[in-house]
């Protein structure tokens, strides 16, 4: 699953050329303006406040990214990264935070080299993140390294109960996770995020019935529904719950 | 001639004499039972409330609808979402669920009249096929007039419906048995938002 985030983004990266990926914005005066803020802020932030500039050099970096100016979008992940080296204490989230984006500047610039070095070390990070995790508290931010990060490191939720159970029970146990999924979402007012929620639940629910008339194993088969019903209840309903 | 008028009469003012609210069809007294398949052997139920409400309300809910349900059979409270993981072992049982539905006419335009719904859904097997399959056994249900008060709805519909419930479960079980309700959520059931 991590290198399909990974792959997706080379991919991605790649087939849509150097132009489309993040360039091009509709709105480009909103991320020159951030480009004058982070400048700024740079610049007012005390030499050996690392943190700080860390975070502010990603945040430039993200939006010359943005705006198509890769190598400028790349020398400030760099120094995003030194300043994270430099920080007492080692945030995971920074190092990743700059790290993907210059992975993503190296893409676009096609320095092909350093994208498959930045890839094999994104992909020991994310490895390395998810099974040392068990509640996430990833440092968020206004770009989607730190949120794929999170979804990511979301674990398997255990479910208790025997290892065996026979097949019209695991079915059973399919319908009622998804009358407490429904349960779950009834009270969320947007109307269309509830039709969505209970359109992916259905999918879900399809499969399980699925893997269960299968023989499948019935951890497995509800598996994907039974995360959904503890983030959900977690995190809330998200936005647009067909992509989370 | 006289015996008909009479009978028109007394029909007329039957109906008239029950329509001094104009929706005296629409009483909690009413309870109209379909789909009466057998209950017997049957004694644990995980029961699920298909309600919409305000946030403020959910916790007031839930305790209005425990409490009615304490009324009628035992109460196990039996969380499906724990610190450790999920335990789905009360999904075995048939769902009892109660839902508060709004009336549409045809043009899918809504009518000023609640539908509030008991019903119990189990798997069975199809007799002509022999294929299981999970699916409403028992319907009761109450029409009354629209508001927008859940828990008075609620409070008009769902001790009359258990009772009905109860009535029709003893019937077909040893006599003073009373059934078990599982509940599987918890009162910030009803509060979920949409992620920001």
């Amino acid at each position: 699953m991590k290198k399909w985030i990974l792959g997706l983004c080379l991919a991605y990266a790649i087939t849509n050329g150097s132009t489309k990926l993040f360039a091009n914005p509709q709105n480009p005066s909103f991320f020159i303006q951030s480009v004058a803020y982070e400048t700024l802020k740079i610049q007012n932030t005390s030499p050996d406040d690392y943190q700080g500039l860390s975070d502010s050099y990603s945040s430039r970096g993200e939006n010359y990214l943005i705006l198509g100016d890769d190598q400028k979008a790349l020398e400030d992940f760099m120094l995003s990264y030194e300043y994270a080296s430099n920080c007492k204490i080692k945030e995971d989230n920074m190092f990743f935070r700059a790290s993907f984006g210059a992975f993503l500047a190296h893409v676009r610039l096609e320095n092909l080299e350093s994208v498959q070095e930045l890839y094999f070390y994104l992909d020991s990070m994310l490895e390395k993140n998810c099974s040392q995790s068990k509640n996430a508290s990833f440092y968020l931010s206004n770009d989607n390294s730190n949120e794929i990060l999170f979804q990511k490191c979301r674990a398997d939720q255990p479910i208790f109960g025997p290892d065996r159970i026979a097949i019209g029970e695991c079915m059973d146990r399919v319908t009622m996770t998804v009358k407490a999924i429904t349960y779950l979402i009834t009270p969320v007012k947007k109307a269309e995020v509830r039709a969505l929620a209970t359109a992916l639940i259905n999918q879900l629910a399809n499969s399980a019935y699925e893997c269960c008339e299968e023989g499948g194993i019935w951890k497995a088969c509800l598996q994907p529904l039974v995360n959904k019903l503890h983030y959900w209840k977690v995190l809330g309903i998200p936005a647009d719950p067909m992509w989370d | 001639m006289k015996k008909t008028l009479v009978f028109i009469i007394l029909v007329t003012s039957s109906i008239l004499g029950h329509a001094e609210n104009s929706f005296f069809f629409l009483s909690s007294d009413k309870i109209f039972q379909e789909k009466q398949g057998s209950l017997k052997g049957l004694s644990s139920f995980t029961f699920f409330p298909l309600l919409k409400s305000e946030e403020k309300d959910a916790r007031k809910i839930f305790e209005l609808i425990d409490r009615e349900l304490k009324k009628t059979g035992h109460v196990v409270m039996q969380p499906v979402l724990t610190p450790e993981g999920a335990d789905l072992s009360a999904f075995s049982h048939p769902a009892l669920q109660f839902s508060i539905e709004q009336l549409t006419d045809q043009n899918n335009n809504p009518l000023p009249v609640l539908h509030a719904i008991l019903s119990l859904q189990t798997r069975v097997e199809l007799s002509k096929t022999k294929e299981s399959s999970f699916i409403t056994t028992n319907c009761w249900s109450i029409y009354l007039k629209k508001t927008d008060d859940v828990q008075e709805v609620i409070k008009k519909t769902l001790p009359a419906l258990l009772q009905q419930f109860l009535t029709d479960f003893q019937s077909e079980n040893t006599g003073a048995q009373k059934p078990i309700f599982y509940i599987t959520y918890d009162a910030s059931w009803g509060t979920t938002t949409i992620r920001k």
